[in-house]
């Protein structure tokens, strides 16, 4: 369908109607240091790529340039440059005008893509052929059925989790397992993520995790985050968000492989209690999988050599020795 | 009769007489392709595929084993790649690169391969089956092929052959002049994870009945515990169908019986919970082994195999129990002796096989 050529006018910033956002690409327009950034270029130079309006009578819709028109607005500026679009034109064409807008600046966060996505397929009603071979490229994503079909359901997590996935820029991989969740799991998931800064990868792992452990022990999130050890690393207000972060995960893994931590400690302690000398370890491979521990002496002189030995004979009879090599 | 939604038949063997057979027994749609590579990877997600094919590479191939394990020197005929029951572990979807089930109508290219292989000087009797990347009995009321096997290796000397199934519809071989030649052998498990893990599969008492039935038509009998799976009630369970063994089959008639815990490699886990996100077998906690395949900790697989053998031990001292694909030490650990490689494995093998089955 043709459409009508836009024209260009300065456009009053109270007739510009801020909370439609029926063609934003940007999920989260109005927080982030860009903002602040853009508004002191605005104050400096003012607005100098126009934003794309629909007129719509009473007030207008915009079509790009939400940020600028924010910062105008923050910069005291009353009026923006605009190239004005008559009411005739499709909801389609206009969301393609954003997305070209946009195209050789932005990379969209996964958030972004989804809610792009969902407003085509479900909101204006654009076929999903027509949305791989026509508004994935301007997405920056390869035209696959499988990346649609994601990107429709994880339009389902709710308002919060997807404005920290925003923020943290979390792949769709990451969303949809996420929403592999119950409501209410989805929910206590997204305080224990926004408790400390999790990367995709350790958000993933932390998703693959507790997801293993409410199908084993057949419970909820809450339930299987109810323990004095998990409990003590959120209170903590001393512990940095990388450290909790990283603490975290670790009190993620006890609680999944519970053999496997019962055996390091038993380990650990028996380790200890040879009171191996300083400058030698004991190591036992990965997993406890192979037959043979190893052991490693660091010395500097036949004074330390003989202590060595002095400690590998004694060793070799103890009971704690005896018990170590019965774990392999 | 399969439900399979299409077939497609390899241009080269339209005119095989197995093709024929097979097709007359479908109602699916007959696609003739020239290259059955360029069928679409993805077409089978949605509907069931049959691929009829010729199988040009080696149809008869050691049994994969891995680095640092012991196995047993078996042997493994991959005439049909497939299977529909549908256990939660199941590894076909990961090894079979292919949209479908495929069948290698070519059966007459394994007879000769196996009589090229008898021809040769064998230390040890040759052990053979057809249960790696399917069930022996998948498809056998339309490729007849089990039958087919049983009595061609009835003939056949220094060679035992092995069906192996989860299936009790395995009465087509009852009547067979198999010669003692052929054993058929199930794969049991505790009756909550067959229930869970393995759902369409008959229930193991249902799989004991068909073992019972082949027996007393002449047939020697194997078990396989594999996958062991660790639950909660895991001793009770195995510990009643290692029992039950002995109240449907003479020991007499069974020459081994098998015990390998649950493994997998990695990628496995996430198809298993893209297909079946509720099941409970990958939550327990499995590690890398020298092989890379996951595995319970070494602790509680010996702790597994102590005491699965020892129920079946005491039913019936003299059961010839081996581990599948499990390392030296672990061998050491629950029987207080290892065989020192694979060959030894199969020489024990052999040696059990000349009092029991030979004699």
């Amino acid at each position: 369908m043709a459409h009508r050529a836009p024209v260009f006018r300065t456009v009053k910033i109270k007739k510009i109607d801020l909370g439609a956002k029926d063609y934003d690409v940007t999920f989260d327009a109005v927080s982030g240091g860009d903002l602040e950034i853009l508004t002191d270029s605005i104050e400096r130079l003012g607005v100098l790529n126009p934003v794309r309006l629909i007129d719509n009578g009473d007030f207008y819709i915009i079509i790009s340039g939400r940020k600028r028109v924010i910062a105008a607005k923050n910069a005291g500026m009353s009026e923006v440059p605009a190239f004005v679009y008559d009411d005739t034109i499709t909801n389609r064409y206009a969301m393609t005008l954003g997305l070209v807008d946009n195209f050789p600046k932005r990379e969209y966060t996964a958030v972004e893509e989804s809610w792009i996505i969902h407003r085509l397929v479900r909101d204006f009603g654009v076929d999903e052929d027509d949305v791989m071979s026509d508004f994935f490229p301007l997405l920056h994503l390869p035209p696959s059925k499988k990346i649609l079909k994601e990107l429709l359901s994880v339009f389902k997590l709710s308002d919060k989790i997807k404005v920290l996935a925003h923020h943290r820029r979390y792949p769709t991989k990451v969303l949809a397992r996420w929403l592999d969740f119950a409501a209410d799991d989805r929910k206590q998931i997204a305080k224990l993520i926004s408790s400390a800064h999790f990367g995709s990868g350790a958000t993933m792992e932390i998703l693959n995790l507790l997801f293993e452990l409410t199908t084993r022990d057949e419970a909820s999130v809450e339930v299987i985050l109810e323990n004095d050890r998990t409990k003590a690393i959120m209170d903590d207000e001393k512990l940095s968000q990388n450290e909790r972060g990283e603490r975290l995960r670790e009190a993620m893994k006890k609680l999944r492989y519970p053999m496997l931590e019962e055996l390091e400690r038993k380990f650990k302690k028996w380790a200890e209690d040879l009171k191996i000398p300083k400058g030698a370890k004991i190591r036992h491979t990965p997993y406890f999988e192979g037959d043979t521990l190893e052991l490693s002496l660091n010395f500097k002189d036949t004074k330390g050599l003989k202590e060595m030995g002095k400690f590998l004979v004694e060793a070799s009879e103890r009971e704690e020795m005896s018990k170590l090599l019965e774990m392999i | 009769m399969e439900g399979f939604e299409k077939i497609y038949i390899d241009k080269k063997i339209e005119g095989h007489p197995v093709s024929k057979r097979i097709i007359s027994n479908l109602s699916g749609e007959i696609i003739p392709v020239a290259d059955i590579q360029k069928i679409k990877s993805n077409e089978g997600e949605n509907e069931k595929i049959l691929i009829l094919t010729r199988h040009e590479g080696r149809l008869v191939k050691r049994c994969p084993g891995t680095k640092n394990h012991i196995c047993c020197n078996y042997h493994v005929i991959n005439q049909v790649l497939g299977c529909d029951i549908g256990c939660t572990y199941c590894i076909l979807k990961g090894y079979i690169n292919a949209p479908g089930t495929v069948i290698n109508v070519n059966i007459e290219d394994t007879f000769e391969k196996i009589e090229k292989i008898l021809s040769r000087p064998r230390k040890y009797i040759y052990r053979v089956g057809t249960g790696e990347l399917a069930d022996s009995f998948y498809l056998d009321d339309i490729t007849r092929f089990a039958e087919t096997f049983v009595e061609f290796f009835s003939t056949k000397r220094g060679v035992l052959f092995e069906l192996k199934t989860k299936s009790d519809r395995t009465d087509s071989v009852l009547g067979l002049n198999h010669n003692g030649k052929t054993i058929v052998s199930w794969s049991l498990n505790a009756p909550s994870q067959a229930a869970s893990e393995e759902g369409g599969a008959p229930d193991v008492f249902r799989r004991l009945d068909a073992a019972r039935r082949a027996s007393e038509a002449g047939y020697f009998i194997g078990f396989h515990f594999d996958p062991i799976i660790y639950f909660d009630n895991w001793e009770e369970e195995y510990r009643q169908v290692a029992r039950a063994i002995f109240d449907y089959v003479d020991p007499k008639k069974i020459l081994w019986i098998s015990l390998g815990t649950l493994r997998y490699p990695p990628f496995l886990h996430n198809i298993i919970r893209e297909r079946h996100p509720k099941s409970k077998i990958v939550c327990r906690e499995s590690f890398p082994g020298d092989d890379n395949k996951m595995r319970y900790l070494k602790p509680l697989r010996v702790k597994i195999y102590r005491e699965v053998a020892r129920a079946i031990l005491g039913e019936s001292p003299g059961i010839f129990i081996y581990l599948c694909m499990e390392r030296k030490d672990v061998w050491g650990k629950v029987f207080g002796a290892a065989p020192e490689n694979n060959a030894q494995l199969d020489r024990m093998f052999h040696e059990m096989l000349k009092e029991k089955w030979l004699r």
